[in-house]
């Protein structure tokens, strides 16, 4: 089966660093794909490459078999590639509904009408409310953003990214910062999107990453260190030593 | 255009240059380091051009009037950072922009009261006023002095911040505001101290343009525009970048009123070419900016970007 | 707060409207003029808060659109009175205005391509700088006046009304200001309103959710370009003068001013603010000619409360 995204000997420095050291990485239909590696190990400058929020030095990105190196983060959101945030990224000072139907504006083509309310726009309302119901949030509708608990937010992100439709999600550490229901209600929250929507999954939590993961990928200072099931990743010796051994020491 | 034209033309230039980067070289440091933006910083400059013509009235004697100035203008500079300015650091740009076009206001309705509306002329010592001869070409005396003058200090102003403890600290709190505050630096001093330093500079440029032009109500407001544009065609926060971008400013300036006309007429006709050439030459360092700007965002020498909370 | 706030603009609305009422009553034609004056500054800031207030972004030049408004009526009158330029010469007010707003949202396009590829602080510049072009630009015209500005000897000629007649021109003045103040209102809740409020907010999260940000703020800046030269266009007619003051950058300050004072974003804000200011202007004015003094004052003070308010 062929890829859905695919980076090709990708590259990135930062000053004299190298934080993306020629990434070959494959996501295929269907699959869950994690990403794990040590703090520093460029996993969320990768993502950002991917979503097209940093260009990179070198290389190819591709997805649904377009070259989309050098488009621009908006318009690969529109291609269907979508994306979480690591540190959640909302509207601040808006409702969970508004900041929902504000997400649904471009991926549902009508960032342009002036004069009908977006409140009242059954198209952007039905994929708004969708979008929430499936992350949970459909009571908090009503609510500010700056009343969410943390875990709501992190479910409030992931909806937005939901919101397009898109082809492929991109999760940059849905996890992070929960406590543990929220984590144990986040990780429930993708397998029952699991299927649905590819993903590539960005994690520390190991727990997530093998209850979820079809395939694991190791990135080391930049470099991709080991790829496969995740079974056999976990017995990999290499990847034990540059990440679980730090991992269970630590 | 004969030689000695061009050579009087290109004296002009560096005048107006090296002036206006004594203008905005105030407003690029207190940007780059204090990210405060200061559009009463031209009001400095009109308060040096008053504050020597009355040092002038008062003591008699030119250059005195103009270094008495300087303390003052930085008491004034101080003054302003604790009452305006300092509330404002780490704000919004949009309300830095009111307060400081509000202390603009503020300083020039002042001025009014004191100076009153009409501008004052300031007579040069009759040694300054005449003309000399420098490699064949006959050039005014004064705008020399004030080439002299402007490199002297632009110079002292390198010494002192890359030479200096001030200079380190100064560069510190530029590139990490929060790194410089753990190393035990006083940021409020040192913020103090820039500002006061820009309000100086500043006041010198007015100073020594006003025998020329005339201490004016109006030049502080006239003035900070270009300061604006020449440090965003320099790049933000830099200083080698403001300076060469005033020169640019300053040459393109007065070689556009002086020349552009002729150099229009030889492809256009000569009618067009007269009304063409006062506005072209009005907007040239607009549009210099402009095609910067289409070239390199950021400027010529955009310092790098600024580590930690900025 | 809100209710209050919100009483507040719907009196001054109700007391705009009122005005021709007002001034006939009291035999005070002055109070007319005021309230023209006062519709078309709103009408300008109205404008700016498309930009400024609902897209979060400092537009520092906005005083070139009222200019630019403004000389698209004097110069072709200009002509249509004193000969020369045939294609542009004209009396018609509907070429004046269509000729107005079409110039405005031309530079806003221009201009705004180039100043929306920069932000924050440069953009505050740019469009500063932008402002001042078009202000020593206007200097530079000789033919129309050059700093001395030019009269608007005949205003334009309009279908059913005559802009000689100062209630006419009020009419005028204030139904635009309704119209562009309704048109507003339904904007900022309709789908292109939400992109730009949600842009200022973050605009990393709408181009991540697929929203092309750079287009959204274009339109908006053309937008509030040709909304200010429409301003601009009707300020010509009311003082039957334009000059180059028109474009300084003071000017764009005062827009600023309003825009703030009255609430950014807020769909009625730009006319308390520009009530705001004429009052002041004439009020302290009448009462100093020192009045930037405590002009200023109150600039620095809005300032200072809008920043401990945002903390």
């Amino acid at each position: 089966m062929t890829a859905l995204l695919r980076t090709i000997g990708l590259r990135k420095a930062f000053g004299g660093l190298q934080v993306t050291a020629g990434v070959d990485l494959d996501l295929r239909d269907g699959e869950i794909h994690a990403l794990i590696g040590p703090n520093g190990a460029g996993k969320t400058t990768l993502i950002n490459q991917l979503a097209g929020e940093i260009a990179p030095d070198g290389g190819r990105i591709e997805f649904l078999g377009r070259d989309i190196t050098r488009r621009p983060a908006h318009a690969r959101a529109r291609l269907g590639l979508a994306r979480s945030f690591q540190r959640t990224s909302l509207l601040p000072a808006m409702t969970v509904m508004d900041n929902a139907l504000a997400a649904a504006l471009a991926n549902h083509g009508r960032p342009w009408g002036v004069f009908r309310a977006a409140r009242r726009d059954a198209v952007l309302r039905a994929a708004a409310q969708a979008a929430l119901e499936l992350t949970g949030l459909a009571d908090a509708a009503a609510r500010p953003v700056a009343q969410l608990a943390h875990g709501q937010r992190k479910q409030l992100d992931l909806a937005l990214a939901l919101i397009g439709q898109p082809k492929v999600l991109l999760l940059d550490e849905p996890t992070a910062g929960l406590s543990p229901a929220e984590g144990r209600e986040m990780v429930a929250l993708l397998e029952n999107l699991k299927g649905r929507w590819p993903m590539l999954l960005v994690e520390h939590d190991m727990d997530a990453v093998f209850a979820l993961a079809d395939t694991l990928s190791v990135l080391v200072a930049g470099r991709i260190v080991a790829t496969g099931a995740p079974q056999d990743v976990r017995a990999d010796a290499r990847a034990q030593a540059a990440y679980f051994g730090d991992e269970i020491n630590a | 255009m004969d030689a000695t034209l061009i050579a009087s033309q290109l004296v002009n230039g560096l005048q107006l240059g090296l002036l206006l980067f004594l203008v905005a070289a105030g407003l690029t440091l207190t940007l780059g380091v204090l990210d405060y933006v200061n559009l009463a910083h031209g009001a400095f400059y009109m308060l040096g051009a008053f504050f020597s013509a009355s040092l002038l009235e008062l003591t008699g004697d030119w250059p005195l009037s103009v270094l008495l100035a300087l303390p003052l203008l930085g008491l004034t500079g101080l003054i302003t950072e604790r009452l305006v300015a300092r509330p404002l650091y780490g704000k919004s740009h949009l309300a830095q922009v009111l307060a400081s076009f509000g202390l603009l206001l503020v300083i020039g309705a002042l001025a009014m009261l004191i100076w009153g509306a009409e501008g004052r002329a300031i007579a040069l010592p009759h040694a300054l006023r005449g003309q000399a001869r420098l490699f064949g070409v006959v050039l005014p005396v004064y705008r020399l002095v004030i080439i002299a003058a402007a490199l002297a200090v632009a110079a002292l102003l390198y010494v002192l911040l890359h030479h200096s403890r001030f200079g380190v600290r100064v560069r510190a709190a530029a590139a990490n505001p929060r790194v410089a505050q753990a190393l035990g630096i006083d940021t409020h001093r040192l913020h103090a101290m820039l500002f006061a330093l820009g309000a100086m500079l500043a006041g010198l440029a007015g100073a020594l343009i006003a025998p020329i032009t005339e201490a004016s109500l109006a030049m502080g407001a006239q003035v900070i525009i270009i300061a604006f544009v020449i440090i965003v065609i320099g790049g933000i926060g830099s200083l080698r970048g403001a300076f060469v971008a005033a020169l640019l400013a300053g040459l393109i300036d007065t070689f556009g009123r002086a020349f552009l006309d002729t150099l229009l007429a030889r492809v256009l006709p000569l009618e067009a070419a007269e009304t063409a050439a006062p506005a072209l030459s009005a907007m040239s360092i607009y549009i210099l900016m402009a095609l910067v700007l289409i070239a390199r965002p950021r400027g010529l020498f955009p310092p790098p970007a600024r580590g930690g909370a900025a | 707060m809100r209710n209050w706030r919100a009483g507040l603009e719907i009196a001054l609305l109700a007391a705009l409207a009122a005005m021709p009422v007002i001034a006939t009553v009291t035999a005070q034609p002055f109070w007319l003029d005021v309230a023209t004056r006062l519709a078309i500054l709103a009408l300008a800031a109205a404008g700016l808060n498309i930009i400024l207030g609902l897209g979060g972004l400092v537009s520092f030049g906005h005083a070139a659109f009222y200019a630019i408004g403004a000389y698209a009526v004097a110069i072709p009158a200009h002509h249509a009175l004193y000969g020369g330029a045939d294609w542009l010469a004209s009396s018609n007010g509907l070429f004046h205005v269509a000729l107005a707003v079409a110039a405005g949202a031309l530079f806003a396009l221009v201009t705004g391509a180039l100043a929306l590829r920069t932000k924050g602080l440069h953009f505050i510049m740019i469009t500063l700088a932008f402002g001042q072009m078009v202000y020593f630009l206007l200097n530079a015209l000789e033919d129309y006046g050059g700093d001395d500005g030019l009269p608007v000897d005949q205003r334009s000629e309009l279908p059913l009304m005559s802009l000689d007649d100062p209630l006419h021109l009020f009419g005028l003045s204030f139904a635009l200001l309704a119209v562009v103040l309704a048109f507003t209102w339904r904007l900022k809740n309709a789908p292109f309103g939400l992109a730009l409020t949600a842009s200022a907010r973050n605009a990393r999260r709408m181009r991540a959710a697929g929203l092309n940000v750079f287009t959204v703020r274009l339109a908006a800046y053309v937008l509030a370009g040709a909304i200010t030269a429409l301003a601009g266009a009707l300020a010509a007619e009311h003082a039957a003068f334009v000059s180059p003051a028109m474009a300084e950058w003071t000017r764009a300050g005062e827009l600023m001013f309003m825009v703030i004072l009255g609430g950014a974003g807020r769909v009625l804000g730009p006319l308390t603010g520009a009530a705001a200011f004429v009052v002041l202007e004439e009020l302290l004015s009448s009462w100093t000619v020192y009045w930037h003094l405590p002009f200023g004052l109150l600039l620095i003070a809005v300032a200072l409360m809008q920043a401990r308010r945002a903390a």
